[in-house]
């Protein structure tokens, strides 16, 4: 059976939770196909130190390594036992198939990256947006792959369970420009947004609180300009924060979370200094004059009270 | 092929100009299809082969001076220059054309402006100039990104600048301007610049 | 001569490492030691004070949500301050009250069945437990199932569960209709028929009337809170891992419990009397400090000078609950009480919950903006919630809309940080005195540790 290991770095452990709620595999199917070695949360009988050296003395193969969390070498900050994260990561690098940055910290160093007395932290294998994470530009694992990233914070749990499921059957698994899996992270939250008529129509939310009405012009919604399959793979299953009527706040990209104001469109005279990706700002201008002056009836009403 | 659509083309600014000069001059109500017709020694039935109706063509003239003039602030948009320097350009470009073409000006001065129940339909709002508003838009965004520009609501700025071009305009058309419009140019374009310009 | 052994908890929320002190075969001294340290209250720093909502529910992957509604409630309490109360709609603040109950009750079913059982089977080394078991277990995966369950509530609302932003100054983001509503009951009445049948052993609403252990054992059929109770009496965890007896709740929430501290008698809480202490965290006053001595990044938490235990259980205290009265007088504060009162809190949340969902109005508001642009505003606040672990503090200064201080107090910071000179934390304290690592392991696995939270 292949093995997996799960280790954390600075983390909040919100990617271990997002997985427990994973459904198709669910959580306890996944590890029946795999044999989970080691994880922080669940492992009641192992202990890390003893895992460590039986993978140096060969004794345990591991297939996965999972790193959950950013990385430092700095044991100021982050300690595994009398380990530091990075000195781990050292051990395990070459004796893993794969390596899978599991959520935004590991991916891209997110939150934990921006605390300016620690400079030392990073993802696995980026920083942001540059490739200066904890591994060289260059690094690939055994199996060929570099870092595998599945960003998202927290990641859901589908594309971890995903991912893993493709690997597990050999099948190839395509990477995008930031090594995140390109048949997930093809799609935009905007894609199956329930607000997506208003978007057409250029009905701008003015406020929270109301299902009608676009989140893209006032309130900040990222869902155009981000990759995340939010609004096909649903959340929990059931809903997705723009259907609820939060605005996406971008949180799988390289840059999460560097924006300031995340509840309010950037712009410049009134005109959105960023456009939806894939469209000029001169196309973007044009065809948005086009659907005001246009309007489409059903969206200026409460829904309740449409035809 | 090719040559005939030009004909076809030219043929249409003929028909623009026309409909322009009888419009400015007897009103847009006052002036007939065959009028319009009889000022270019064409058929009737030839000028319908252009134009379905005087609302079609109506609508025709606005788009056509949009995308001549969105045309031109592209071009300028697209520049290196700073953005002072494109105002003082997109000034001096405004009162080129309306001197060279002030049929088009006057045109939605008096026409566009004054009927707007002719527009209803197909030309609401900005539907029709549609091309000069999305090139101020970006230039306006872009200043603004720059920091060279205030930040503030498109209207106001988008009136500051092309309130005073149409002022200037309405006044020689009133025959109160000592000199030509576009002598007037670069002072106008630094009032606006100064308008608009961050602080 | 005292021998020290320093061990890795697993099993936690994060990293946690104990460091014991043994004499003659009991702890004589008990470290709680957070090594890790992310810095949100300094990367808050500068930052527009709305942000603070998408970056404060990221301390924790297990109780984030508690974050964002002290984050909220810290904003609007800062538009109090400067004269501009905002009103929360009715309906805002019973969605806040659901979707933090769900979590409550997510986090309960998780630590219960992946944190703590298996410590019994350790314990008692009989098959019987087998059901329990990591991953195999036919319960662990029901537990599973249920927690994972209960938190779609917060997907109908929120969007997502963890780390959703949904509730916002002014109110919450969703406008739910009839059938979102009918959904989260039809989710909430599954768990209930989970609780009933295998935590409980009865209905829950007959539970919640229970008033002594001889009732509930009397009264409720097989089932694990039941069994729980055998196996720590057996164990002698009914008596042991005592701490202070002294118990803290900063706010109330409807149909659950209500806030108050108490010593012996209960009385008010004020958010003026609590202080944190530095001297044995590497967090001081002006900066970083790793003087031989501090050995966490937490720092102590003290209620008018005195450590106090925040949990579930002084919540059941602070309402001056019949059944936890009288297990208190019993047993005082072991480990069996606070560990029960963190599964009691399923069944009065369950209930909660549909109360509240009871009382929602679609086509009343959920959102009012509030009276000003946060720009505007300069400032403090102060946000309480009790979050699944215990009472959680925020506390901001913000100039025209920037946050110039942030600084957060987690339940887990109060129960599990460090000493102070005159006094071990509560879990230290509860530790002190026990003859087996294990058990001490269990006893502090008994404040439902989460690291992520202790230090943020």
């Amino acid at each position: 059976m292949k093995t997996l290991l799960w280790i954390q770095g600075l983390s909040c452990n919100g990617n271990t939770q997002s997985l427990l709620n994973a459904e198709n595999p669910f959580f306890y199917e996944i590890f029946q196909k795999i044999k989970l070695i080691y994880h922080p949360s669940f492992s009641y009988r192992e202990n890390l130190q003893t895992i460590i050296k039986k993978v140096k003395e060969e004794k345990i193969k591991i297939n996965f390594l999972v790193v959950e969390g950013a990385v430092t070498s700095d044991k100021r900050f982050h300690k595994i036992g009398d380990y530091s994260v990075a000195q781990i990561l050292e051990i395990l690098k070459d004796r893993a198939d794969y390596i899978i940055a599991a959520g935004n910290c590991a991916s891209f160093g997110n939150i934990p990256a921006t605390f300016s007395h620690n400079p030392d932290v990073t993802g696995l294998q980026f920083r942001f947006v540059q490739k200066e994470g904890f591994f060289p530009p260059d690094f690939k694992t055994r199996s060929g792959y570099p870092v595998i990233n599945i960003p998202g914070c927290p990641m859901h749990p589908a594309w971890f369970t995903q991912t893993i499921t493709a690997l597990l059957e050999g099948k190839k698994v395509i990477l995008d420009q930031f090594n995140r899996p390109k048949e997930l992270f093809m799609y935009l939250p905007h894609d199956g947004c329930t607000r997506n008529e208003y978007f057409e129509w250029k009905v701008e939310s003015e406020e929270f609180g109301h299902k009608e009405g676009c989140l893209f012009y006032n309130l900040g919604c990222r869902g155009p300009m981000t990759h995340a399959p939010c609004n096909k793979i649903l959340w929990n299953r059931i809903s997705s924060k723009t259907r609820a009527g939060m605005p996406c706040i971008g949180c799988t990209e390289f840059n999460f979370p560097l924006r300031e104001n995340f509840f309010e469109t950037k712009k410049n005279m009134g005109i959105p200094e960023e456009v939806p990706l894939g469209v000029s700002k001169r196309a973007y201008i044009t065809i948005t004059g086009v659907a005001k002056t246009l309007k489409n009836k059903r969206l200026m009403v409460k829904l309740e009270e449409t035809d | 092929m090719s040559k005939i659509k030009k004909t076809k083309e030219e043929r249409k600014k003929e028909i623009i100009k026309a409909a322009c000069r009888l419009f400015a001059k007897k009103g847009y109500y006052n002036t007939t299809i065959p009028d319009i017709a009889e000022e270019l020694g064409m058929s009737v039935g030839n000028l319908y082969n252009y134009f379905h109706s005087k609302e079609e063509l109506a609508k025709y003239i606005m788009q056509y001076s949009s995308k001549l003039l969105g045309d031109e602030i592209r071009k300028i948009n697209e520049e290196n220059i700073s953005t002072k320097e494109k105002i003082y350009k997109i000034v001096r470009k405004f009162f080129e054309i309306g001197q060279e073409q002030p049929e088009l000006i006057e045109y939605f001065l008096r026409v566009f402006l004054s009927n707007r129940e002719v527009f209803e339909e197909g030309c609401e709002g900005f539907l029709c100039v549609q091309e000069v508003v999305t090139e101020l838009m970006l230039f306006l965004e872009e200043g603004a990104r720059k920091g060279e520009l205030r930040q503030q609501d498109f209207f106001p700025a988008f009136v500051t600048l092309m309130g005073p071009l149409g002022g200037m305009v309405f006044l020689q058309g009133e025959n109160v301007l000592p000199k030509k419009p576009i002598e007037y140019s670069d002072e106008l374009a630094e009032n606006i610049w100064r308008a608009l310009k961050a602080d | 001569m005292p021998k020290v052994r320093k061990t890795v908890l697993n099993r936690v929320e994060g990293e946690i490492q104990l460091k014991l002190v043994w004499e003659k075969g009991k702890v004589k001294d008990a470290f709680i030691i957070a090594p890790n340290f992310r810095g949100f209250e300094f990367i808050l720093e500068e930052k527009p004070a709305l942000d603070a909502l998408v970056i404060n529910p990221r301390i924790c992957g297990i109780c984030g949500h508690a974050h964002l509604i002290a984050t909220t409630k810290a904003i609007e309490n800062l538009y109090e301050n400067a004269g501009l109360k905002i009103d929360v709609p009715k309906n805002a603040k019973l969605i806040r009250d659901i979707t933090l109950g769900a979590e409550i009750i997510q986090n309960h079913l998780r630590w219960f069945y992946m944190f703590v059982m298996p410590d019994f089977l350790k314990l008692e080394k009989s098959k019987k437990l087998k059901d329990f078991e990591p991953i195999k277990g036919y319960k662990w995966q029901k537990a599973v199932d249920f927690s994972s369950r209960i938190v779609k509530v917060i997907a109908i609302f929120g969007g997502q569960w963890p780390h959703t932003s949904y509730s916002v100054p002014g109110g919450v983001v969703c406008d739910p209709t009839t059938f979102d509503l009918t959904e989260a009951k039809s989710i909430v009445d599954s768990v209930v028929g989970f609780a009933q049948q295998e935590i409980f052993g009865m209905d829950i609403e007959d539970y919640l009337s229970v008033s002594s252990e001889e009732e509930y054992l009397k009264k409720s059929k097989n089932s694990d809170l039941k069994k729980f109770i055998f196996m720590c009496k057996k164990h002698q965890l009914d008596h042991a891992g005592k701490s202070y007896h002294r118990f803290l709740t900063v706010c109330d929430m409807e149909y659950a419990f209500s806030k108050g501290i108490t010593k012996k008698k209960r009385r008010n809480f004020y958010v003026e009397k609590v202080r944190e202490i530095d001297s044995y965290s590497y967090l001081t006053e002006n900066g970083f400090s790793f003087d031989k001595n501090r050995y966490s990044w937490a720092k102590a938490v003290r209620y008018n000078g005195l450590p106090y235990e925040t949990s579930p259980l002084s919540r059941r205290i602070n309402s001056r609950e019949k059944l936890f009265i009288n297990l208190l007088k019993h047993y005082r504060d072991s480990y069996m009480v606070r560990m029960w009162a963190r599964i009691d809190e399923i069944a009065r949340m369950l209930y909660a919950m549909k109360m509240w969902i009871e009382s929602i109005k679609p086509s009343e508001p959920f959102y009012i903006p509030p009276p000003a642009d946060i720009k505007e505003i300069s400032g403090k606040g102060v946000g309480l919630c009790e979050a699944a672990r215990g009472s959680l503090i925020h506390q901001l200064t913000v100039e025209k809309g920037i946050i110039k201080k942030y600084n957060i107090i987690t339940p887990s910071t109060w129960n599990l940080g460090p000493r102070c000179e005159k006094y071990l934390s509560p879990a230290e304290k509860a530790i002190t005195g026990i003859d087996s690592q294990l058990k001490a392991e269990m006893i502090l696995r008994s404040f439902d540790v989460c690291s992520v939270c202790t230090t943020h």
